[in-house]
């Protein structure tokens, strides 16, 4: 740096022109002023003054390194700037300037070389703030760079007919175009078919006009024909003069949390569904705990009751009284056993049966001798071998003194009722037939069916419960895993075919 | 008077079957004790000199059947007593009883069954 009092002396060789010298004190927005062939201020202006915070006073005369930032004065750019201008008539830069006290500001520069007579006398250097515009730019730079490389969202711009003019790289992600591909295109790609039909963008679009921003949620489209679940903010764009000059559009994709909250939904349905199971089986276990033990105990008392007066009482009346009663009980209870049986396969998701090795010939022998010692004067005949599998002894009994219980009620008098099993791969069918009037066409549809109609006022006598014997014994044979069919016809009889596996299919839990 | 040798418990919340059980026995020549729940069958055990049987209701208020069972056969000198649970659910009789008999029960069974583990009062 060289000393200020020797810099004083320098001659003003330039600004003998007052005119020039007026025009250059007058520019206020650029520094100009005149260094010496070695770099020291020679001249200074206002605009200079205003820039770098010097007055002439403390300047001229010192070396114009001290307006550059120390880095710079080290890597020796005075030197190459005046050189330059030399070489090349002038030189030109952008860079930070050091202001008095310390601060920065951003100016482009030129420097000029001055000659007189062919010899260098020193040389112009115009400086200009472009600190403002620098930022602006600088702002307008990240901002392209943060929205360019925003990943997340589709962020891009419409014309105000919505076509596409920007694109982002989070857009391409989303929407599986490259921006070459899509630019210039109309927004209504992205839409499902239905709802560019249904005007859905249009719509859009207005609403943005309208209310300065738009926001919707629904099914986008990419490039590929996948669709995702999209949150879309359209805002419209004005310029200075409130004219409308396109739409900012942001898009993000909410499949995942779409997909989160349909589980949601889901679950808190299938909860729902389940309380609501939970409520039902309380329900339908305080109905059968009601059947069963709260009906059937004074049943029991009752019972009880009728049988120890008819072994007491030494009086035909009565006794014939507590027969009475007794075959009431009896009959009421049968009832309530079916309405149980019915409840259990209606309500708490079908009849269970507890499967164990058992000769299904031996207990129909037991039945049929029953039976027949029950009814005196029929004729009941069974043919079967031994016939081994896994059922539940204690059901198949209830279907099958059902079935033959019916075929003596129903069936001709004068006829045997037959019995006869076989055995097919891996199953036995039963036949129980009786000859007699057939079963009424109409009754024989929803022969199984519980509560048939018809059925009560047709019925021939009042022992038979609720007419449910059928659809439980059904129930109990597709327990196991088989089924029950019925043939009648005038000339063939009547006949209830009962198939089972020989192996009970193990229960769904449901 | 000679004291009974051999008492049958009842042990039933049910009014009228109760009563209908013990009117029952009794016509039958049985000393019966009968009584609402198990807490009040436990007290009764403790006073009855000879227990031949205890019928056993299971689904009672208070002390149900199954506590009693349970507690009965903590009991030194009652551990052995023959228990007939009488019941309407006779899948949840607890293991260890002597026997299950589902209601309604018929006078028949009830004598024939009573009649195997105590002898009738002379």
């Amino acid at each position: 740096v060289l000393p200020v009092s020797s810099a004083r002396t320098l001659p003003a060789t330039l600004g003998d022109d007052d005119f020039h010298r007026l025009l250059i004190e007058g520019v206020k927005d650029y520094g100009i002023f005149a260094l010496d062939p070695e770099g020291r201020v020679a001249t200074w202006s206002a605009g200079a003054e205003r820039l770098f915070g010097y007055t002439a006073r403390e300047i001229v005369g010192d070396h114009f390194g001290c307006l550059l930032p120390a880095a710079d004065v080290e890597a020796n750019k005075c030197q190459i700037e005046l050189e330059g201008a030399v070489r090349d008539g002038r030189f030109e830069d952008e860079g930070w300037r050091t202001r008095k006290d310390g601060s920065r500001f951003w100016a482009s520069s030129v420097v000029t070389p001055l000659y007189r007579g062919g010899a260098l006398v020193g040389f112009a250097k115009v400086t200009r703030d472009l600190t403002e515009r620098k930022f602006a730019e600088e702002e307008a730079r990240r901002y392209r760079l943060l929205v360019e490389s925003v990943k997340d969202y589709g962020i891009f711009i419409l014309d105000p007919g919505g076509h596409v003019m920007t694109w982002n790289i989070g857009a391409a992600r989303l929407k599986g175009y490259h921006a070459h591909e899509i630019i210039g295109r109309h927004f209504s790609q992205f839409y499902p078919r239905e709802d560019v039909e249904a005007g859905k963008c249009e719509m859009e679009l207005e609403g943005a006009v309208r209310d300065g921003r738009f926001e919707d949620e629904g099914w986008r489209v990419r490039k590929d024909g996948s669709r995702f679940w999209a949150n879309v903010i359209i805002t419209a764009l004005f310029g200075d003069g409130g004219e409308h000059i396109g739409f900012a559009k942001v898009t993000r994709d909410l499949t995942e949390r779409k997909q989160t909250e349909e589980k949601l939904r889901a679950l808190a349905a299938e909860n729902a569904a389940l309380e609501e199971r939970a409520r039902l089986q309380e329900f339908q276990e305080r109905f059968i705990g009601i059947l069963g033990h709260d009906l059937r105990n004074p049943l029991a008392a009752i019972e009880m009751g009728a049988a120890l007066l008819d072994e007491r009482a030494g009086d035909e009346a009565v006794n014939r009284v507590a027969r009475r009663m007794l075959s009431s009980t009896h009959r009421m209870s049968r009832m309530i056993e079916q309405i149980l049986d019915l409840t259990r396969s209606r309500l708490v998701g079908g009849m269970r049966v507890q499967p164990a090795e058992m000769d299904l010939c031996s207990m129909l022998t037991a039945i049929v001798d029953e039976l027949r010692a029950a009814h005196p004067g029929r004729a009941v005949e069974l043919s079967c071998g031994p016939l081994h599998g896994r059922w539940d002894r204690d059901r198949l009994e209830q279907v099958f003194s059902n079935l033959i219980g019916n075929a003596l009620h129903y069936g001709a008098v004068s006829a045997p009722v037959v019995v006869s099993a076989r055995t097919t791969r891996g199953a036995v069918e039963i036949d129980v037939h009786n000859v007699g009037d057939p079963i009424p066409e109409v009754l024989r549809a929803q022969i199984f069916d519980p509560f048939r109609r018809g059925e009560r006022e047709s019925r021939r006598s009042q022992t038979q419960g609720l007419g449910l014997g059928l659809y439980i014994s059904r129930e109990i044979v597709r327990a196991h895993g088989g089924d029950i069919d019925v043939s009648s016809s005038p000339s063939a009889g009547t006949t209830f075919c009962v198939r089972l596996p020989r192996q009970t299919p193990a229960r769904e839990e449901g | 008077m000679n004291m009974p040798t051999h008492t049958v418990l009842i042990v039933e919340d049910e009014a009228d079957l109760r009563e209908m059980l013990r009117e029952a026995l009794e016509l039958h020549g049985y000393e019966v004790v009968a009584v609402e729940d198990g807490q009040a069958a436990l007290e009764a055990a403790e006073r009855i000199d000879r227990i031949c049987l205890v019928l056993l209701d299971l689904l009672m208020p208070g002390m149900n059947g199954w506590d009693f069972f349970a507690a009965l056969r903590t009991r030194p000198d009652l551990d052995t007593v023959p228990v007939i649970v009488h019941t309407s659910t006779p899948d949840t009789a607890p293991p260890g009883v002597t026997r299950v008999l589902q209601k309604p029960l018929q006078l028949k069974r009830l004598l024939s069954t009573v009649a195997e583990f105590c002898p009738p009062s002379p």
